[in-house]
């Protein structure tokens, strides 16, 4: 089974607006750029937070809502294929935004 | 330490929407006014609100909004105001619904995404905000204010509640942390 790992850290320190238009480090380039070839190329993709100095609702949201809204991933799809490491309350977070984002369309 | 000790600067920023967002900026200037832990709790949520400013302050994209971001000490708590000149919470919303909403309305449903009788949380409003009122319920911020159509949103750990005040231009959003208290 192949395992990526894909550290926050290393697309930005201080993760930005949702979307691309309104900013550096966005989400949206965050979920094109890092996580979405990750989930096309592995089978496994353990996505850490650590290492940054926060990270918006609103970043999670464009980050890992959008890979249901947007990419059409379904919430079980996803609930086999990542694993989120960092901050508890983080990773609930991001479980949520997946969560709420197959919850209402 | 004492909170005078850590804010070695005065902090008062000003920008406005037509530059890129400033984060990293706001983040390397709260770390040279001695502010490096306080950046740490407060970051997600200044970055909440910077965004919120960008995104919804304005009807459209390429009309320039003047905002800043001061910090002080007020003798009891760090207040970390943020302040925009744009078109307030009221305008910003009210084209989501259909049904006609007042601007006491609007506040309250910015405040209160999952209790209010309308739907925002299909329109991925109010997430920001509700990070931070969960964060006072936590214990990680003192106080939010959030101010704007001649209303006052006030939050803290046992009281929320919305009263009349003058109206402005813009809105105001306030946070205060204590020091050495800002994680319980």
């Amino acid at each position: 089974m192949t395992h990526r790992y894909v550290y926050l850290k290393d697309f930005s320190e201080h993760p930005g607006p949702r979307y691309r238009r309104l900013g550096p480090d966005s989400a949206e380039e965050f979920r094109e750029s890092y996580l979405v070839p990750a989930i096309e190329s592995s089978e496994q993709v353990i996505v850490n937070f650590d290492g940054v100095l926060g990270i918006a609702s609103s970043f999670m949201e464009g980050a890992f809502g959008e890979l249901v809204r947007t990419h059409k991933y379904s919430a079980d799809f996803l609930y086999s294929k990542l694993t989120f490491e960092g901050n508890r309350l983080e990773v609930i977070e991001a479980w949520e935004c997946i969560k709420e984002a197959a919850k209402n369309g | 330490m004492s909170v005078q000790k850590a804010l070695n600067k005065e902090v008062f920023l000003e920008f406005s929407t037509v530059d890129p967002i400033p984060l990293e900026a706001i983040a390397t200037t709260f770390e040279s006014a001695g502010l490096s832990s306080e950046i740490r709790v407060l970051y997600r949520h200044i970055a909440e609100l910077v965004c919120n400013i960008y995104e919804h302050s304005s009807p459209e994209a390429y009309e320039k909004v003047n905002w800043s971001l001061s910090v002080h000490w007020d003798g009891r708590a760090l207040v970390v105001t943020i302040k925009d000149q744009g078109q307030g919470i009221y305008k910003s919303i009210a084209p989501l619904f259909d049904k006609p909403l007042s601007p006491l309305e609007s506040l309250n449903l910015a405040v209160n995404r999952h209790n209010s009788p309308f739907d925002l949380v299909s329109s991925y409003r109010g997430l920001g905000l509700k990070g931070i009122i969960r964060a006072v319920a936590g214990g990680a911020i003192e106080s939010f204010q959030i101010e704007s159509d001649g209303y006052l949103f006030c939050c803290t750990d046992n009281s929320r509640h919305i009263k009349k005040t003058h109206k402005a231009v813009g809105t105001k959003v306030q946070l205060t942390l204590r020091f050495n208290g800002g994680v319980k």
